[in-house]
């Protein structure tokens, strides 16, 4: 199993879906539908596990590094950075590789402030690890960025084009439409490869053309065995994608079983 | 009785119209309350004022015309350069203060990034981000002037004494200002990347610092400027720069020239205050949208909006 609700209640202070027992398999799609306001997002935010839940528990079984990949409804992006590096921040998070230099670095930066202030009060050691630990920091920085280069040239790049971005690459993001801004979210999902996606309401506001470029790409990664769980207020297309429908009305969920594409 | 008529609608009515003047009735109370403040610490005696305007005339009298011989060379030592504006207390003076402006900026600036990283309470836990608070508001509860006289006495006198003053205070200073920056940025980027995994250093270079990017370098500058202007008080206390000079003239009371240094030092902060427009438009908006002239600022709504529309008409055809 993927993904496991447990007796899941979410909300804020006060609860607005309780006792929640479902699961998710891999490859699978999950539509979760019902009004505003009910506690979809709030459901995806605690799936995510950036709000803690108010009872119950998730058990989710993909890497705790790039294993979950998460599009807001206000898609996340960084404005003012360029296409190409919203979608290199995809790379990154399912790079083990990378994972490891970080490690290495921000322990570097650690040593390197013990020793800066260290040698001001001449603590042990700081005018040793002063010189050492600058140039572990140098040289880590300079690996770390030939590195997601590399990844920028290669998984990128096959992001960018899945959803026919590759002439916006150093495009600020808030020059983009609507659409297009949509479609690099998707491209940095891509790039990440998760296990789990979760989405919410990633495909409102887009015309015909930008949802059938964003569901091809992302379709792509479920049939690898990528499973997703998404809020869609679209009903015939929730039926239309998915293989079940969680339908949410009253603090509780159902669950509706489709078949889906 | 029609509802328009009832006490009640009449009474939400006034409550509406006192609504749409808010901003205009808050103003007013605090200016009657910080005039009601200044006249309880004056004692009442506003008489103060209408002599200030003759003491005014008697500085301006002594302070003008402007002496530009700080723009000339100094009589001792002996000026070895070409151009004699190389030897001038301005060019010395105003050098050396943007040199400990820039060195004690890009110090300060490291330091307050590292620090604000951790005190953001959208990016630490609260006991950590209290904790680094604490430390930046110790640095910045000195205020510059103190740090000077702290560093003369451990460094002794000279521009390293500045570095080290503007440098702490930089770092207090720049890093609440920082950690505010980044507190205030969209919560969406920061949710999508840390839902994926991404580990606190990576979140901050690659998400925060290009998110938050226009206001870093916005204060960074503004900074500098800070530093720069602040240069010709640690002076004062032995700690270089143009101060060095200016505390001299006043010695001396040679307003004149005490003056026309000012004058230097302002024409520096507007070129810097140029130069971080001109950074900062790599970063943010400007230039993706048409700006209004100048003409139609001054213009009423309606009038500018013509004219700006007509204009736009004008240019595509």
């Amino acid at each position: 199993m993927l993904l496991e609700l447990q007796g899941l209640s979410v909300g804020y202070s006060d609860p607005l879906i309780e006792d929640i027992n479902l699961s998710i398999k891999n490859g699978e799609v999950i539509a979760i539908v019902g009004p505003s306001g009910i506690g979809k997002t709030t459901l995806l935010r605690t799936i995510s596990g950036l709000v803690r839940p108010l009872g119950g528990k998730t058990i989710m079984n993909v890497e705790k590094r790039g294993g979950l990949g998460y599009i807001p409804q206000k898609l996340g992006l960084i404005r003012h950075a360029s296409v190409e590096h919203n979608i290199a921040l995809g790379a990154m998070s399912s790079s083990k590789i990378l994972q490891q230099l970080s490690f290495l670095r921000t322990t570097a930066i650690v040593v390197f402030l013990y020793s800066l202030i260290g040698s001001f009060f001449q603590m042990p050691f700081s005018t040793i690890f002063l010189p050492f630990s600058a140039l572990a920091v140098l040289i880590l920085t300079i690996i770390s960025q030939w590195k997601l280069n590399f990844e920028k040239q290669t998984t990128v790049w096959d992001s960018m084009k899945a959803v026919q971005l590759t002439e916006k690459r150093y495009e600020p993001v808030r020059r983009l439409s609507g659409g297009q801004q949509r479609r690099v979210a998707t491209a940095r999902t891509l790039a990440q490869s998760p296990s789990l996606i979760i989405a919410d309401e990633f495909l409102s506001e887009l015309d015909e053309e930008n949802v059938e470029i964003v569901i091809q790409s992302i379709m792509n990664l479920i049939k690898q065995g990528s499973s997703l769980v998404m809020v869609e207020h679209n009903l015939q297309r929730a039926k239309k994608l998915a293989n079940r429908i969680w339908m949410v009305s009253d603090g509780k969920i159902t669950e509706e079983v489709i078949g889906g594409e | 009785m029609s509802d328009s008529e009832n006490p009640v609608d009449i009474f939400r009515g006034f409550l509406q119209v006192l609504k749409s003047f808010q901003i205009l009735i808050i103003l007013t109370a605090l200016t009657g309350l910080a005039l009601l403040v200044t006249n309880g610490m004056i004692d009442g005696d506003w008489g103060r004022l209408s002599g200030g305007w003759a003491n005014v005339k008697i500085f301006l009298s002594e302070s003008l015309p402007l002496d530009w011989q700080v723009i000339e060379a100094r009589s001792y030592p002996v000026c070895e350069q070409e151009i004699e504006f190389f030897c001038s207390t301005a060019y010395i003076g105003m050098l050396e203060t943007i040199k400990i402006a820039f060195v004690a900026t890009v110090f300060g600036f490291i330091g307050a990034i590292l620090l604000s990283s951790l005190a953001a309470r959208n990016l630490s836990p609260t006991w950590l981000s209290i904790l680094v608070r604490i430390i930046l508001s110790a640095l910045r509860s000195l205020p510059s002037l103190i740090w000077a006289i702290l560093f003369v006495i451990v460094v002794g006198l000279g521009p390293l004494a500045g570095v080290l003053a503007m440098t702490f205070y930089t770092i207090g200073y720049l890093g609440k200002l920082q950690y505010e920056a980044i507190e205030g940025m969209e919560s969406a980027p920061l949710e999508a990347s840390r839902a994926t995994g991404l580990s606190h250093p990576e979140i901050f270079t690659n998400v925060v610092i290009p998110q938050t990017g226009n206001h870093l370098l916005s204060q960074m500058m503004f900074m500098f400027e800070y530093n720069v202007r602040h240069g010709t008080v640690i002076g004062i206390v032995g700690a270089g720069g143009i101060g060095y000079f200016i505390n001299n003239y006043l010695k001396l009371f040679m307003y004149s020239r005490v003056f026309s240094l000012l004058i230097i030092i302002f024409v520096v902060v507007v070129i810097i205050d140029l130069l971080s427009m001109a950074i900062r438009s790599f970063v943010n908006d400007q230039g993706d949208v048409r700006r209004p002239s100048w003409f139609t600022v001054l213009l009423p709504a309606k009038n500018a909006v013509e004219i700006h529309h007509g204009s736009a008409g004008e240019e595509e055809s």
